[in-house]
């Protein structure tokens, strides 16, 4: 059995095209007939469309893998995929008597396939991969049609490796490029090592059978033949490997191996940065000529762009995942907070938040008292981002039980700045408002944690007035105790809780937005709803800031006597 | 990518196709013949001499087209199909119901 080579892709309708490539490259390789290569071009994009529409149609993303092998005479594709298994009982037979007409809905590409293919076997793993494998026999090919020459096929080994290094795995890929410069070659084995910068060091897990007992090779920078490649960028041509003062005999001795003759080449980026060294043993009959030193760094340098696009790939695919990641987070996060905001005749409530990355550190929350009263709570942790999300949930918590308690607006702060403390250990704090409104007679009792002075917008004086009362942010200091106040909010009466990302918002003059300007919006939009007036603060607070983008999390909330 | 262009001769409407039918392509050549028969067209001669490959795609476009031309009195007549997407055709029993003719000149002939 030989493998061929795999090509990993975004199960997408613009990527059939990629799998194209991919096919034509084997074909190239294997030299089949153009009538075998259509016919599994056309097998091969009629199982990756079943995929796409059909395995992955309620997934927003979804990857197919694509593998060639050739045994005996026989080329097979597999085609995996993570998505719904297909269960072919549930498709009715393609109806070959049929009316054209009725032959427009599915089954067509599955009766292709069957008749294209000799082989069609369906696997599904129990880990939820779905095989399918296509094989069908080609054409042997006459024996001096075998040995093609070099050039041919060095190009061949190109394309794979162009086409493949967009989506291939790094260690495949890996395995593929030393397979083939061996053979290539005229070698006996070799190894391919990469660079791990951070320890000095040439590694390798691409292991021949020689090897074998072998986990992963390691080299220092500088140390034997390949470690010298890697210092000095020269290619090495040695032949006889134990009169070379640079030759390290412990792995002959651990393997049991006799090298004898050695090439060895750097691989170079496209930056012509070394990246790693590719070591061929034992030439087979013989020493590695110069014609061998040239082709092998062409190879090399081939090599070394396919494993960069392999590793930038990968890059990208662990960038999605963690993306996704981020949007299951962010869901979480909004469901912390409250469902709706509470309603009652005689009194408007509105919030706003807008985190300013997927996930961040402000909440607000809503809790319906056993006395009849309502709490009200925003908080903001310092930082952003997830570890402001990871400390906000332990916040949340903290703040949403100790309201369950009772106590007064100063005593629950006390508690839950001690609850807090106890469980966390990172130097992260919370800021938090926390207000108890009476609806029947108005009466509002709060205490802050270091929290921005909610604005409160007096009708009957049309002035507005900043609830400062004494309090350090939660998570700071043990004894730590909190003031507690009072206001009576009368018909028409406004308060504005809101965190820094409101008023330390910034222009392009480097001036923020201030308490100022907040007042200023609160007096000229008391009169209308409390909707209306969130809107109209964010819309200042955007106008303000001027496109700059938004450099906090931001969260507004608006209560008002009617 | 697939080159579809349009002629008129004699009330009938000729497509040449250049380039692969698959998945995608079979996008380009769909565009093209839905907006002849959207404007009310039923008489179609494809010249297929430049059609490389084709899939399943591609073939229910020319099964919806041929159906609906027919049911208007029209024909989707095929020219020059190439061996190999001729072999399409026939594994996928096309063959009965189009007609392939060797050029242009003499489908359209046959619609007189």
């Amino acid at each position: 059995m030989t493998f061929l080579g795999e090509l990993r892709v975004e199960a997408t309708i613009e990527n059939l095209r990629m799998i194209s490539y991919f096919l034509q490259s084997i074909g190239q390789r294997l030299y089949l007939t153009e009538k075998t290569l259509f016919d599994f071009e056309l097998a091969v994009e009629e199982a990756a469309v079943n995929i796409i529409k059909h395995a992955y149609k309620d997934h927003p993303y979804g990857e197919m893998l694509i593998g060639a092998v050739v045994i005996d005479s026989t080329l097979s594709i597999s085609l995996t995929d993570w998505g719904t298994p297909f269960n072919p009982s549930e498709l009715p037979a393609f109806d070959m008597t049929a009316p054209i007409e009725s032959r427009i809905e599915g089954g067509m590409g599955l009766h292709i396939i069957h008749r294209l293919m000799d082989y069609v076997v369906r696997d599904v793993s129990p880990d939820g991969l779905n095989i399918l494998t296509l094989s069908r026999h080609i054409e042997q090919l006459p024996p001096d049609v075998h040995l093609p020459s070099t050039l041919r096929e060095l190009n061949a080994m190109l394309s794979v490796s162009q086409f493949m290094s967009a989506g291939v795995e790094l260690d495949a890929l890996l395995a593929m490029i030393i397979d083939k410069l061996v053979e290539t070659l005229g070698a006996e084995g070799g190894t391919l090592f990469l660079i791990d910068e951070e320890r000095g060091e040439l590694f390798s897990r691409v292991l021949l059978e020689h090897t074998s007992g072998l986990e992963e090779i390691r080299i220092k920078i500088g140390e034997g033949i390949a470690g010298y490649v890697a210092e000095t960028g020269q290619i090495m041509n040695i032949g006889e490997a134990y009169k070379d003062p640079r030759f390290a005999r412990g792995f002959d001795q651990q393997t049991g191996y006799q090298s004898r003759t050695i090439l060895a080449a750097p691989l170079r980026n496209s930056q012509q940065k070394i990246i790693g060294v590719v070591e061929l043993l034992n030439k087979k009959g013989g020493e590695f000529s110069s014609r061998d030193e040239r082709l092998l760094i062409a190879m090399a340098s081939q090599a070394a762009i396919s494993i960069e696009n392999s590793r930038l790939h990968a890059q990208e695919v662990r960038q999605q995942l963690v993306n996704k990641d981020l949007e299951t987070a962010r869901r979480i996060q909004q469901s912390f907070l409250p469902q709706s905001v509470p309603q009652r005749p005689g009194w408007e409530i509105a919030a706003y938040w807008q985190p300013m990355r997927a996930v961040g550190g402000d909440f607000y929350d809503f809790y319906a008292m056993d006395d009849g009263r309502l709490a009200v709570a925003i908080a903001d942790v310092t930082d952003k981002g997830v570890p402001a999300a990871l400390f906000m949930a332990l916040s949340v918590t903290v703040l949403r039980f100790a309201m369950t308690l009772n106590f007064s607006p100063s005593e629950m702060m006390n508690r839950a700045n001690q609850v807090i403390l106890a469980n966390q250990r990172s130097s992260m704090f919370t800021t938090a408002f926390v207000s108890y409104l009476d609806w029947e007679t108005g009466i509002m009792d709060y205490a802050s944690a270091g929290h921005n002075p909610p604005v409160f917008y007096h009708a009957k004086t049309r002035r507005c007035e900043l609830l400062n009362v004494q309090g350090v942010a939660l998570g700071v200091f043990k004894s730590a105790t909190y003031q507690e106040k009072r206001i009576q909010l009368e018909s028409g009466d406004v308060c504005v809780l809101y965190t820094d990302g409101i008023t330390e918002i910034i222009n392009s003059s480097m001036e923020e937005f201030g308490e100022d300007r907040l007042e200023q919006v609160i007096l000229h939009n008391a009169h209308r709803s409390a909707y209306e007036l969130v809107e109209a603060i964010a819309a200042a607070n955007d106008d303000f800031s001027e496109g700059l983008g938004d450099f906090d999390d931001e969260t507004l909330i608006v209560i008002k006597k009617l | 990518m697939i080159n579809v262009t349009e002629r008129d001769e004699k009330g009938v409407a000729i497509f040449a196709l250049e380039g692969r039918v698959d998945t995608q392509g079979a996008v380009d050549m769909d565009l093209a013949l839905q907006a002849a028969v959207a404007s009310g067209k039923s008489r179609m001669v494809l010249d297929m001499s430049r059609v490389t490959y084709i899939s399943s795609a591609g073939l229910r476009t020319l099964a919806d087209v041929l159906t609906r031309n027919t049911n208007e009195g029209g024909d989707l007549k095929l020219v020059s199909v190439n061996p190999r997407v001729a072999r399409v055709l026939e594994i996928i029993g096309f063959m009965n119901f189009f007609s392939i003719y060797e050029s242009v000149p003499a489908a359209i002939a046959d619609f007189a």
